[in-house]
């Protein structure tokens, strides 16, 4: 038999093919292997050893068609093992694996499956790469507005401490002039205060001096009856001379009283 | 399979919620931070300066040829009956030297205080605060006035204590202190650290050389019930 190709390689010593795993194909019996020939001897046989001589056979002559048909595609994974091309194809729509065929609800089921397995991946893969670009969209946002801030509070802070520098200037200033109101206020008050004094010394002024010239004229009128009862003789007998002698001299001594008085608090206004 | 779809979901929901998480925040507000308070006395005693000039004022007398101090309150402006003398209006001025005129509208019979009606107050003329407590000995307490007809100033000092008005030949209780108390001090607010009204100067006694003040109690009872309008002749 010829599968197209020689491996060059020593014989199995076990007929058959190998499968890795415990998953093989089905252990189908391989067909004999008619028409080779010993390489040393040419005797005929069925095996890869001559019986005689224990040479390696090769291949004789064109046989009859094997009852099995090769893989159709060289690189299934069971097609070869150690070289050794397997003489067993799986049947169309088996597990590659198990050689089993599922039925026709199984394998759909499983198409979906891998579909939704194969879409998820793609979904967390988009996911995280959206992530990251956020992240790292993100973290340099944050970079650029904490740079901002700071230089805006470093801004503020200078200029909130010539703020205060210009604050306390004019604190200090509103200070001075209030204390330069507050003593203007209080040096009007205190001439208004002498102002009222002077007003009313002027007024008691003004009665001192009329009780003044009620005094003068009062002691004009009994200095002119005395002379008149003096003349006349008449000065033990006129009655009404000790009356406005009294008179007179109560009127003096009441102004005398206000003048000092008023003498008094002009000292006393003009001292303060 | 759903039970697959939902949880493969939940997976990419729960992948979406960190990048939803660290969004950059909004910009924090700028704010400002109180004044910090002074506790000296130099600070206490500009504040309590600061404060009379809403409140305190200047007094002048025409009629008895004499200045005091006065202080308005909720109730009308307060001074002493001996300011208050001799004459049904009174020359008022504030620590700017602003003046207007005021009319006595209470005299009482008790202790040293007059009520005068508040009509005429400039603008921004606030009302001194009345302390809800009375002033205990020991405590400090501060006249806010204008002694000798000068410029507004707080004088310092301390309570001594409560005496009866008789000691001094007036009535009620008397109020004793330590501050300085000069004449054009009559009328004065004397106030507590806090800025409250807590007695109303009226002299300085001639015994011992302490401020006399009408207590607050006195105050009080004065200002529920303000009294006549007989006016006592002026005092020498």
């Amino acid at each position: 038999m010829s599968n197209g190709y020689s491996t060059g390689v020593p014989p199995d010593p076990v007929p058959g093919p190998m499968f890795a795993g415990g998953g093989g194909p089905p252990q189908a019996a391989p067909p004999p292997l008619a028409g080779r020939v010993c390489g040393h001897c040419a005797t005929p046989t069925d095996g890869y050893f001559c019986p005689r001589c224990g040479s390696a056979t090769t291949e004789a002559a064109p046989g009859p068609t094997p009852p099995w048909v090769p893989a159709a595609d060289p690189s299934a994974p069971w097609g070869r093992v150690g070289g050794i091309s397997s003489p067993w194809t799986p049947p169309a729509g088996a597990d590659p694996w198990t050689g089993r065929v599922p039925p026709d609800g199984h394998r759909t089921r499983n198409r979906i499956l891998t579909g939704l397995v194969v879409a998820i991946l793609l979904a967390a893969a988009v996911a995280g790469g959206v992530l990251f670009y956020q992240q790292r969209n993100t973290a340099r946002q944050w970079r650029s507005r904490d740079l901002a801030e700071v230089a805006t509070a470093d801004r503020l802070k200078a200029s909130l401490a010539g703020d205060q520098q210009t604050i306390n200037k004019l604190n200090g200033q509103v200070a001075n002039l209030d204390n330069q109101i507050s003593a203007l206020a209080t040096a009007k008050e205190k001439a208004q205060d002498q102002n009222t004094a002077l007003s009313q010394l002027l007024s008691t002024a003004g009665t001192v001096s009329n009780d003044l010239e009620t005094c003068v004229q009062d002691t004009d009128s009994f200095e002119s009856e005395l002379v008149d009862d003096i003349n006349n003789g008449t000065v033990d007998s006129d009655p009404s001379l000790s009356t406005n002698a009294t008179n007179a001299d109560n009127v003096c001594n009441s102004a005398e009283q206000a003048n000092q008085q008023m003498q008094q608090a002009i000292a006393a206004a003009g001292g303060s | 399979v759903l039970q697959r779809v939902r949880r493969a979901a939940l997976i990419a929901a729960a992948a979406g919620l960190p990048a939803a998480c660290t969004a950059p925040p909004p910009p924090a507000a700028v704010t400002t931070l109180p004044p910090a308070t002074s506790t000296t006395t130099i600070a206490l005693r500009r504040s309590l300066l600061a404060e009379g000039r809403q409140w305190a004022f200047r007094v002048r007398s025409v009629a008895c040829l004499a200045t005091g101090s006065s202080f308005a309150t909720a109730y009308g402006i307060v001074t002493n009956r001996h300011v208050a003398a001799g004459s049904t209006t009174l020359q008022m001025s504030t620590w700017n030297g602003t003046d207007f005129d005021v009319a006595v509208s209470g005299i009482s019979s008790g202790p040293d205080l007059a009520l005068l009606n508040p009509e005429g107050e400039p603008a921004g003329t606030q009302d001194a605060p009345l302390a809800a407590t009375a002033a205990a000995p020991g405590q400090s307490v501060y006249a806010v006035g204008y002694p000798e007809g000068d410029a507004l100033s707080v004088i310092a000092g301390h309570v001594v204590g409560y005496v009866s008005g008789s000691t001094y030949g007036v009535s009620g209780q008397v109020l004793e202190i330590t501050n300085p108390i000069k004449p054009g001090n009559s009328g004065s607010a004397l106030l507590d650290s806090a800025g409250r009204v807590v007695g109303v100067v009226f002299a300085t006694g001639t015994i011992n050389g302490l401020g006399l003040a009408v207590p607050l109690s006195e105050l009080r009872s004065f200002l529920a019930d303000p009294g006549s309008r007989l006016l006592p002749d002026c005092v020498d």
